[in-house]
Order: C-alpha cells, then structure tokens, then sequence
C-alpha cells in the first residue's frame, strides 16, 4: 500500500568547492550536512527545533564514529523524539525516507529530517584502504588483498560471462553516461567531455572487469542534502512532491557469505550473482505504489560500475531478465523513450561524492519532477524513482516520488 | 597457527580502530586446518549440505545440527577478479575468486596463475605459506572442467 499523505517540504545540497579559497578551511562531514540542514530547514519555512525525527545512513566515511546520527543531532541542538540510523549500507539513506514516512503517517512526527553528506575533500581515511577494509570479510576475504572493485567484480565477472557481453557493450555504458554528464553543471567529468569507447577499451584495468573509465571516480569537492518530510496537509494548498513508496531488500554483508543465500525467490535453485536485492526492492516499490515501470518517468541509480547498470536495470524491469546485451547493442540507453535514466551522468560521470552519493541521485530526481534539473530535464515528468545500494551490492532501497 | 586469520582482529584504517572483530571458532577451526593443509568445512548432519563461511546454523535449513568434515578441496571456478591496483604494496597483477567445492559450498580465495582463471575451470588446493601465515589457494588444473 502506498504512503497516502506523505509529502517532500524541502530538500537542499550544499558543495564546499576545493581547492578551498585562500583562509577557509575545510568543513567537517557535521558541519556540511548542517549547512544542508540550514538551508533545507529554511525552504521548508520551520524552525529546527519542529524536527521531530532524525534518521540518518550508516556513519560516512568522513567520519566513522560508531554513533554518528547523535554527533549531528549535537551539532543541531535538537532533542527528537525519533532519531536513530538506518544501517544498510549506503541504501539506508532512502530507507531514512521509509522511517520517517511511517512516523509521519502514524502522527508520531510531523516533520522528518533525513540528511545526508560526506567531507570528502578533507577524508581522514585512504579511501581504497577504508573500502577494502570494511567490504571485505575479515577473516575469509581480507587476507587475499582484494580491493573493493575486485569484491564488485566477482558479480561483475559472472555477469559479462552469463549474458556474454564484450567489452564494446560494457564500453557503451561509461560512453552513455558521459554524455549525460556533460551537460550537467555539477557532474565531476562533464570537464574531460564525451567518451569513445575505444578510449574506455584502452583505459588500464582496475579489477577485471571493470576498467577504470567502468569505475565512478571520487567526487572532488565536499557535497551534502537534505531532505524533510511531512503530512501533504502542512504544506501549501497547490503542486508538491509526494513519497509514495520505498522497497528494501538486504542480501548480504560480504560476498562469500552471499554464495550462501539461496532456496526463495530469485534464488531459489541456487546461489547467483546476477539477480539482485534490487529485484525485490523495486518490486516491492512498484507494487506498493500500485505502479508499473513503464509508469516511471525518470530513473535515477546508485551504481558505481559500469557493468551493474544494466544488472540493476534488467533487476528493476526497465531491461528484460537476461536481455542486456541485445539492449545495450540496440543502444537501448540512449533510445529516445519516455524514460530519463541517470539525468546526471550517474556515479559514473557525475562522481561519487563519497557516502553523499545517495543523496545526490535523490535529489537529481526531485529536481527533475520540479522542473528545475541542472542538466538535462526530463520532459514534464511526474512520476521518479530511485535506486539505492550499498556494500558489495548487499543493500538495494526503492523509492518512488510522484508529482501531484 | 594461523594466528591472524581467525583470532579476533581490530579493522584498522590508517591507524585508527573502526572496530572490533570477534575471536570466531567457525574462522579459528577453518584457518587452523588451512595451517595443517586441510579444508574444513561445516556439514549439516539433517540436510547433509555444506556451509561457509562461519556458519553456525546450516545456510540450507537452519539446523544446528553441523560439524567439521575434511574435503579434497577439489573444485571450480565460480567467479573471479584480476587485481592490477593493490590495496598494499604487492606485486600485481593477482587473481582472487570464488570457488565452488565439489560439495556445492563455495570459498573465497586466491587463483594461480593469475592470468588462467576463467569461469567453469577445475582447480585443485595449494596450501601457500605467507607473511600472514598459511593461505589457502587453488590452482588452476590442467584438466578441463
């Protein structure tokens, strides 16, 4: 059953350019999503302290304290009355979404702040030594030295062989995506213009097999948003935004332990690496919402690699199961259809921004249905969702936004 | 001993503690066998399937009736992935991959030589002894799959 009245009072993203100006310093992963706070708050017209709930993602990498949701909360001197994170992976920022709407329809809250942000520019961390570490298993996976792209690429390794896909067609999806982001203001490779797929071909190969011009950079600067939910009737009388749905589906933590789900649903004859929790998650959004994908005006996903994009579109229906690599040879991508897909260029070419990387797709998306995207704009949608994941491929959120 | 393996680990990054991981039987049994060139892995004595890794109830049926039970280590090639950028200062490129044991479990492990690994390959186990202590690998067999 689809959320009846909830509705999206504000959202906002803030960027801390580098390099920095001469005598500014760089901001803390609290400090930028506050200033995200600050200006969403005040879109929304409410002061902070009307905040009744606070959900945010797992602890960013900008700032691994275990309890990072309460160091914001002290930053924003509230006291709400809900407030915890929402700890699948990267998902979890639109799972945020699911919380706070059940709140708001239960009367538990009125108004529900999900931000979101990563210090990126000013990480602690060595980003592929932090990735590498928490991705993999400890004690099965860790002693052999894989590296993120290496974990991804067990299902990216299995996928290419079972829909037997050549590089070309692998290529075409980083030339697509960076198309999109070259009209984008904000997107991190719109300055190193359109691809060719012989320059993807030529690119070094990071974990086989994904290349690097297959792999989403870091974004540069520091990005974090925000976004504040509440009833549709606290709002003014005219157009606005409403959550509709969210699906979630959780696999997994590491990819061995993976291998090990299997006897329901996509996998009930046996473990597989291409199928997955983003199937369940969009299904249960659609369903939810009383949908169909074809109803979907703008798509909008979180996908590092260049080899799960049509993975997560044959999983979300807008491809058919098994049917990559006849789309991707039709052009199936840059078909001229009705529905806008990775408007910004995707993590691919807009760039991760590190754990804001959710954030960023979200907000693609409400900008699109508010005719107000900084890139290409969809033509009059109403209708938006986007994926989210996190780990290696283990958490997928769905959310489905509609103009009305 | 295997003592990194499967005793209890702090994930550290660049020095600071992210967290604690557990001392865990289920990866001191496996590493300490590894370390005497033996594959343990956990057999369920309801369903008679095979469990990795770790499992204290059967990935299967959920029976917690599982022991410890040797296999040849003899298998295939589920997936894998050629690394050309290290996490550490180490010689590239390597190959680490999924395995799938004759007994339907599957493991994750390094492949050699790096460059022979492709999907549905036999491989066979190669206990290797390292700077972390003993490993263990699986070559790519001469025979076809």
């Amino acid at each position: 059953m689809a959320f009846r009245n909830v509705a999206v009072a504000s959202y906002a993203m803030v960027t801390q350019h580098m390099p920095l100006a001469d005598g500014d310093v760089a901001k803390s992963t609290v400090a930028i999503i506050s200033d995200a706070v600050r200006l969403a708050l005040a879109r929304a017209g409410i002061e902070r302290r009307q905040i009744d709930a606070l959900f945010t993602h797992r602890p960013p990498m900008g700032d691994a304290f275990m309890l990072f949701g309460q160091k914001l909360l002290a930053e924003l001197k509230i006291a709400p009355s809900s407030t915890t994170a929402i700890m699948n992976h990267g998902a979890g920022m639109l799972s945020c979404l699911k919380y706070g709407a059940l709140l708001l329809e239960a009367g538990l809250a009125d108004y529900v702040l999900c931000p979101s942000g990563d210090a990126g520019a000013a990480l602690p961390v060595d980003a592929v030594a932090y990735n590498a570490t928490i991705e993999s298993d400890a004690h099965f996976e860790a002693p052999y030295d894989p590296i993120t792209p290496s974990l991804y690429g067990q299902f990216a390794q299995r996928f290419v062989y079972e829909r037997e896909l050549s590089e070309e067609d692998l290529a075409t999806v980083s030339v697509s995506m960076r198309a999109r982001a070259i009209d984008h203001p904000e997107a991190q490779m719109r300055s190193r213009g359109p691809l060719t797929i012989e320059q993807v071909i030529a690119s070094p190969m990071i974990a086989s097999p994904s290349r690097l011009l297959h792999c989403a950079p870091w974004y540069r600067h520091s990005r974090a948003g925000a976004i504040i939910l509440t009833r549709a009737e606290n709002l003014p009388a005219g157009p606005k935004i409403f959550l509709r749905s969210v699906g979630e589906c959780v696999t997994h933590e590491h990819v061995t332990g993976r291998m090990g789900l299997y006897g329901f649903g996509p996998w009930k004859d046996g473990p597989n690496l291409t199928t997955t929790g983003a199937h369940l998650a969009g299904k249960q959004a659609l369903s939810f919402a009383g949908l169909g994908i074809e109803d979907i005006d703008v798509l909008e996903t979180v996908v590092p690699f260049a080899f799960a994009i049509p993975m997560i579109l044959e999983d979300l229906g807008v491809i058919e199961k098994g049917g990559s690599r006849e789309f991707l040879r039709q052009g199936g991508l840059d078909a001229k259809g009705k529905l806008a897909f990775n408007t910004n260029g995707g993590m691919l070419s807009f760039g991760q921004s590190f754990l804001n990387c959710v954030m960023d797709q979200a907000v693609e998306a409400l900008q699109q249905l508010d005719g107000t995207a900084l890139g290409r704009q969809a033509d009059n949608p109403s209708i938006a969702m986007v994926h989210s994941h996190g780990g290696v491929l283990a958490g997928h959120t769905v959310a489905i936004f509609e103009r009305g | 001993m295997n003592k990194q393996f499967g005793d209890g680990l702090s994930l550290t990054i660049d020095g600071a503690i992210i967290g604690p991981y557990d001392v865990c039987p289920g990866a001191k049994i496996f590493w300490d066998g590894v370390a005497e060139s033996r594959v343990l892995v956990r057999h369920c004595g309801d369903c008679g399937r095979y469990s990795h890794p770790r499992q204290d109830a059967c990935e299967n049926c959920f029976s917690a009736n599982l022991s410890w039970r040797q296999v040849s280590g003899n298998g295939t090639i589920y997936s894998y992935s050629t690394i050309h950028r290290a996490p550490i200062a180490r010689k590239t490129p390597y190959t680490v991959g999924l395995i799938r044991l004759d007994e339907g479990v599957h493991l994750f492990a390094g492949i050699e030589p790096p460059e022979r690994a492709a999907i549905g390959l036999r491989v066979t186990p190669v206990f290797a002894p390292g700077p972390k202590g003993v490993l263990l690998n699986f070559n790519v067999s001469d025979q076809e799959g």
